[in-house]
């Protein structure tokens, strides 16, 4: 344990062990290649970059959820072998200009893999979240929560006329992307001419299409190297061209999807889940065992914290920053704005396949919480 | 006395032009230690100490407030610090080191015009095979900064030290971002230019070190040299 971030922290850490798990000291140097692969270029200006005497690129940690999911990844005997861990130390990462704080802080955190109950475990995860965060003193937090599962669901099995139910289906998780192809499907997106070549792909089949863009590489001599095939350019050539031929989409349903995309009410949480209900509803989507699901969650939460739902209120979606989190996902503040989160956590039920090339799954929920915050620091 | 210091790129056709431009203004460099010397003086401006260097320590030393004045690539400068213009001022642009910073992808790539088809390719192959698009670069934070502009978020950037050009056959990277005077480089290794994909138009220019030493003297010294060179 870190003696010298204080009492405050002491006592979060205590907290947070309270809800079980065993400690577990987690890898501080990881394969660069590997934290950018999963957490994207963006976090790049913020790592700090190692070389190894074998010439491998490293980087110092910048979080502990990314190291947690690579050592159950390497220890874990099985897919969804059940593990509880906390884990607490310095992670590192750079400011961003006219910050100041020290580019080395320290997390505390717990980490849950393996769960069969998912419910149990995001509330188990968001509870102990809280009494770390009120063990340090930390009152009147405003608290966040979101579901990145929600969209990705709802698009899968709305009613969404052809091509914009697949177009929006294939970037459903990625915030930036989906309010794209949605103006695009909206006509409110830049527009384009198409050639002839792709009018005439957009109405082949996909063998034919295929074997027209061959021709077509061939005759002009283009070349394709790498990983991207020919199936990749000619399917994505005819969905591009018929997606700037389509009908928009109904204003109805693109009305409709931007309001789940951008619900984010400061009222009840019950209100803002009945409204998604709703509104999927409008899309042919019954989302019945989702309100459920949220229903439990959230009196489980009441019953042993109502407090914390006193200034919670509910996104559709995860901010973009945490777009690991594929389900439940949370953060409390100080501030309202949420720019400076004491804590963060959220269910990421794909990472551990990702960070193993497949070799692992893991069904997994986790939080951190950052005591160089508490006392709105 | 304090002098003004000004580097100048140290070999090549880099150190040919800048010698032309001076000499253009009637101005002669005279290289002390002779060819391979790396100092030199500047005709009528004795307060003036040249510093020949190559043009990515000039660069760094302008950024770093070591020398006073320089003439570098704006690529360069700009490649290696977010916050340039807090550090440096560019007095001229001097017309040669002509040379674009572009994004480029395989010829065959017929799907792929514009970077809105690039961030659209990226997240399909993220999601097709779980790993992100790789561009090969040795201009990593320029880059990151234009990717994140054009809302391309599921890259990963693949540092290339050299032959960048060639990465996409080799199989090291889907696309690049390189420097480029016409374009042949990149046509020879079949790669074409995206139409938005222009990252930097970058020339040679000359400098101003916003935290190099400056003092009255040496603030008169380079009044007058930007007046011989009639920047004023």
């Amino acid at each position: 344990m870190n003696q010298e971030t204080g009492p405050k922290m002491q006592a979060a850490w205590a907290a947070l062990k309270a809800r079980g798990g065993q400690e577990v000291a987690l890898p501080t140097l990881l394969p660069a290649a590997l934290v950018l692969e999963l957490a994207g270029e963006d976090v790049r200006p913020r790592l700090y970059f190692a070389s190894g005497p074998d010439g491998a690129e490293l980087c110092l940690r910048a979080d502990l959820t990314i190291p947690a999911a690579l050592h159950y990844a390497q220890v874990a005997g099985s897919d969804h072998e059940p593990a509880a861990w906390v884990c607490e130390g310095k992670v590192f990462r750079a400011p961003k200009p006219g910050e100041d704080r020290a580019p080395e802080f320290v997390q505390i955190g717990l980490e849950r893999f393996g769960d069969s109950d998912r419910i149990e475990a995001d509330v188990t995860v968001f509870l102990a979240a809280w009494e770390a965060c009120q063990a340090a003193g930390e009152r009147n937090l405003f608290v966040r929560l979101c579901d990145g599962g929600l969209l990705p669901h709802i698009i899968a099995k709305a009613d969404l006329p052809e091509p914009w139910g697949q177009a929006l289906g294939e970037v459903a998780s990625h915030k930036s992307a989906l309010k794209r192809v949605l103006a695009q499907a909206t006509g409110t997106g830049p527009s384009r001419q198409i050639s002839a070549l792709e009018r005439t792909i957009a109405e082949l089949d996909p063998e034919r299409a295929r074997s027209t863009v061959a021709e077509v590489l061939s005759l002009a001599n283009l070349s394709l190297p790498g990983n991207r095939q020919l199936a990749h350019v000619a399917d994505r050539l005819a969905a591009r061209a018929k997606r700037a031929i389509a009908e928009p989409l109904a204003p109805t349903l693109a009305e409709t999807l931007s309001k789940l995309i951008h619900l984010s009410s400061q009222g009840s949480l019950t209100a803002s889940l009945d409204e998604c209900v709703t509104l999927a509803a409008k899309l042919g989507v019954d989302l019945m065992d989702w309100r459920q699901a949220w229903t439990l969650r959230l009196d489980r939460i009441q019953q042993e914290a109502p407090e914390a739902l006193t200034h919670a209120h509910f996104e559709a979606l995860s901010p973009e920053a945490f777009d690991y989190y594929d389900g439940m996902a949370f953060d409390f503040a100080v501030d309202p704005g949420f720019a400076r989160p004491v804590a963060t956590g959220g269910r990421y039920d794909t990472l551990v396949g990702e960070i193993s090339s497949g070799t692992r799954q893991a069904r997994a929920v986790g939080c951190v919480i950052r005591p160089a915050r508490f006392g709105g620091h | 006395m304090a002098s003004v210091t000004l580097a100048l790129p140290s070999k090549g056709r880099l150190k040919e032009q800048c010698e032309a431009w001076l000499a253009k203004k009637g101005l002669v460099l005279r290289q002390t230690g002779g060819e391979r010397g790396y100092s030199a003086t500047l005709d009528g401006f004795d307060d003036v100490q040249i510093r020949l260097a190559s043009a990515s320590e000039i660069g760094k030393a302008l950024l770093a407030g070591e020398i006073h004045l320089g003439i570098t690539g704006e690529d360069i400068v700009r490649e290696a610090a977010s916050d340039v213009f807090d550090r440096l001022t560019i007095e001229a642009r001097l017309g040669f080191g002509r040379a674009d910073v572009v994004v480029a992808v395989p010829n065959g790539w017929i799907d792929v015009e514009t970077m809105a088809d690039l961030a659209e390719v990226a997240t399909d192959m993220r999601r097709q095979t779980g790993r992100r698009f790789r561009i090969a670069t040795k201009f990593t934070r320029l880059t990151a900064q234009f990717m994140r502009e054009h809302h391309v978020a599921d890259h990963r950037i693949v540092d290339s030290a050299g032959a960048t050009e060639g990465a996409p056959a080799a199989g090291i990277a889907e696309a690049i971002v390189d420097i480029t005077t016409s374009g042949a480089t990149l046509t020879a290794n079949a790669l074409k230019i995206l139409d938005d994909g222009v990252i930097l138009k970058s020339e040679s220019c000359l400098m101003r070190s916003t935290l190099a030493d400056w003092n009255d003297q040496t603030r008169a010294t380079a009044a007058q040299l930007f007046k011989r060179l009639g920047l004023v």
